[in-house]
């Protein structure tokens, strides 16, 4: 019995570690641009919407997915970065920016190094797989 | 059915669930270094806690002792884990903490209470630890410092490692020092009888120093030779209160606690619960190093509540060796094993593990007794450095939940359940992160943040009515955030590339050394976090 229950165990642990490397394999092929978005809304939402007990993933997955379904949500891109493998980078930023809209660009240049910072991790735990043990 | 990646995460998660907080290991730190009193361990969540808690951060960010890079990644781990890494970091007398300069005179910080604190294991402080450094504390590191040969600030940061400063004393004073001569009113009568076989004790001390010393001349003459009436009392009676000696009956005592043998007070007096500790860690190393060493062999009861103690051979024979280099560590070893083994065993292993977790998790609570502070030492760097001694032994003990080794096991696995509460941690966040996306948000009151980051390194954010003040709580955040992220990943590929090596092994009990193994390895690597 005991080998029965050990046995499903493994298969369910092989067979999840494996869709870990499938995610990862998807990732490095996605990993080859950098895109960085910063938009400013006036979405009507109550605080419990967002927090609960702290901060509840759940809550704020819902805001997001009703952000992009309410086409009548006002949502105004602030700034869109692009950067490519070979380091090209395009951005676009909205015109005639307010002070509040200036602080959104401080965010969206921040978030640009915190996105690369990101991927660089992702990357790193690639290589650190791929490389041979010490 | 949950898809058997999420299968993964979420026996994971319910394994930290397992995971008692480390609450009364925090709170023995705190009245060990005088930021509680005693009986506040009465009140674990109590007002005089809670500020002891508070003052201690404080000296901590104050006390130069750690960089504050380090201490800033620390704090990432959540509160209750990064006070209890640093108290016991600071209270640790494996490989404690080396401090750069004694305290000035009227100084009250981390570095006198550590002073304090290290002055009052050895038995050199009558004071609170709380207290200001002054003449008492002089006249207590220069009592160490005579007993160490060395100058008083080489003595308190030896203290650091208390094997090392066993050694020291080993080679600095004669082997005869050693025979600890110690009064133990409180011993029961049936220790006395069990242990009073004086004769046989006599016959090894012949053999170990040679009958013609005059040393041991005089021990055979006044005392072993002698019936139990005529023995020469008021010489032990001088002996035992000696102040080297009574020193090395403290040292002894601290050894044993340290590696778990002995749970009783610190305070010089060795009575049954001590007697009983030598007994213990004998049977076990006889077992660990397939010996038979006898009790009579270091420790003999001599009348009228004297007893004397081999010391020499005791901290010889019982001292860590180096560890010898290029071998892996205990951990490491144990997943191999694990792996190796069958189904059934592993199974079995599995059961015996859980069964240590719940007696560890149930562990004596450090207390008040008498006025003094009934301690757990929670340091298990020698303990980890002598386990790889009998490491090949180990899987076996756990299966057969071998009686004399059961308190060693629970001291022991008590270092791979703390690594594997944060190992597991940082596997299931960097897995939920590698499978998709890592949400970050940042509300006050209508003012809100959110920012999503995928895997690829994209990231969208949408700001609604954001001040200037939400947008740096929110970078703020995102660089915390992305900090734990780098940390996560490092120690997921760690345990990713040791799966992709043997995945002919993996199991449950398998993952979970690997993944102990894996935070081990990158703690040990990450000395902090990416610095902003």
């Amino acid at each position: 019995m005991a080998t029965e229950v050990n046995n499903e165990g493994k298969e369910k642990l092989k067979s999840g570690l494996g869709k870990l490397f499938q995610k990862i394999g998807q990732g490095i092929e996605d990993a080859a641009s950098l895109e960085v978005t910063t938009f400013t809304g006036s979405f009507e939402y109550k605080v419990s919407d967002v927090v609960k007990n702290g901060v509840d993933k759940v809550q704020i997955e819902n805001v997001l997915k009703n952000l992009t379904v309410q086409n009548d949500s006002k949502l105004e891109l602030v700034a869109f970065t692009s950067v490519k493998i070979d380091s090209d980078v395009s951005t676009i930023v909205k015109k005639d920016l307010s002070q509040a809209d200036e602080e959104l660009l401080k965010l969206h240049k921040d978030m640009i190094t915190s996105a690369k910072e990101s991927r660089q991790a992702f990357i790193k735990l690639v290589t650190d797989l791929i490389s041979p043990a010490k | 059915m949950p898809d058997s990646l999420e299968w993964i995460l979420s026996k994971c998660e319910s394994e930290l669930e397992s995971f008692p907080e480390p609450a009364p290991e925090i709170n023995q730190h705190l009245v060990e270094l005088g930021y509680a009193p005693a009986h506040a361990l009465s009140f674990p969540e109590g007002r005089l806690m809670q500020k002891a808690r508070d003052e201690f951060e404080a000296d901590l960010g104050n006390s130069d002792l750690f960089p504050v890079e380090e201490l800033r990644m620390m704090r990432r781990m959540g509160k209750n884990r990064f006070l209890q890494h640093y108290l016991r970091r600071l209270t640790d007398i494996d490989e404690g903490i080396v401090l750069p300069g004694l305290p000035s005179r009227g100084e009250i910080n981390l570095a006198t209470r550590l002073v304090h604190y290290r002055l009052d294991l050895m038995g050199l402080w009558e004071m609170p630890v709380n207290s200001s450094f002054g003449t008492s504390s002089v006249v207590g590191l220069e009592r160490l410092a005579d007993f160490g040969k060395c100058t008083p600030f080489e003595a308190i940061n030896q203290l650091a490692d208390i094997e090392q400063f066993t050694v020291r004393l080993l080679a600095s004073y004669p082997e005869e020092s050693f025979i600890v001569t110690f009064q133990s009113v409180r011993s029961s009568d049936d220790s006395r009888s069990k242990l009073a076989h004086r004769n046989s004790f006599g016959r090894q001390l012949k053999q170990d120093f040679g009958e013609r010393t005059d040393f041991l001349k005089f021990l055979q003459q006044n005392i072993f030779n002698r019936r139990e009436e005529t023995i020469d009392y008021s010489y032990l009676a001088r002996v035992s209160k000696s102040d080297f000696n009574r020193f090395l009956v403290r040292l002894i005592q601290v050894h044993q606690w340290q590696e778990g043998f002995y749970n009783g007070l610190l305070d010089s007096d060795l009575g049954d619960l001590s007697l009983k500790s030598f007994v213990d860690a004998i049977k076990a190393y006889n077992l660990a190093d397939e010996k038979d060493v006898k009790i009579k062999r270091f420790l003999t009861y001599l009348g009228q509540d004297y007893f004397m103690f081999n010391a020499l051979f005791f901290l010889k024979e019982y001292m860590v060796e180096h560890e010898p280099a290029g071998q892996e560590d205990v951990w490491t070893q144990l997943a191999t094993q694990v792996g190796k083994a069958d189904d059934d065993s592993q199974s079995v292993f599995s059961q015996r593990l859980d069964q240590l977790q719940r007696e560890i998790s149930h562990n004596k609570q450090p207390e008040e007794r008498r006025g003094l502070l009934a301690r757990i030492y929670y340091g298990v760097k020698k303990l980890l450095k002598k386990a790889l001694r009998f490491v090949r032994k180990i899987y076996r003990w756990v299966i057969d939940k071998v009686a004399q080794m059961w308190s060693f096991l629970k001291k022991l696995f008590a270092d791979f359940f703390e690594n594997l509460a944060q190992g597991l941690s940082m596997f299931v966040n960097g897995v939920r992160f590698l499978l998709g996306r890592k949400i970050i948000a940042t509300s006050s009151g209508r003012e809100s943040l959110i920012s999503k980051f995928q895997l690829d390194g994209d990231v969208s954010s949408i700001a609604f009515q954001a001040s200037s003040e939400t947008v740096r709580l929110h970078l703020d955040e995102t660089r915390n955030t992305l900090g734990e992220m780098n940390f996560s990943l490092t120690v997921v590929g760690m345990i990713l590339k040791t799966i992709m090596q043997s995945l002919s092994l993996i199991s449950w009990p398998f993952l979970l050394f690997t993944i102990v193994k894996g935070f081990r390895q990158v703690s040990a690597n990450f000395k902090y976090y990416k610095t902003y």
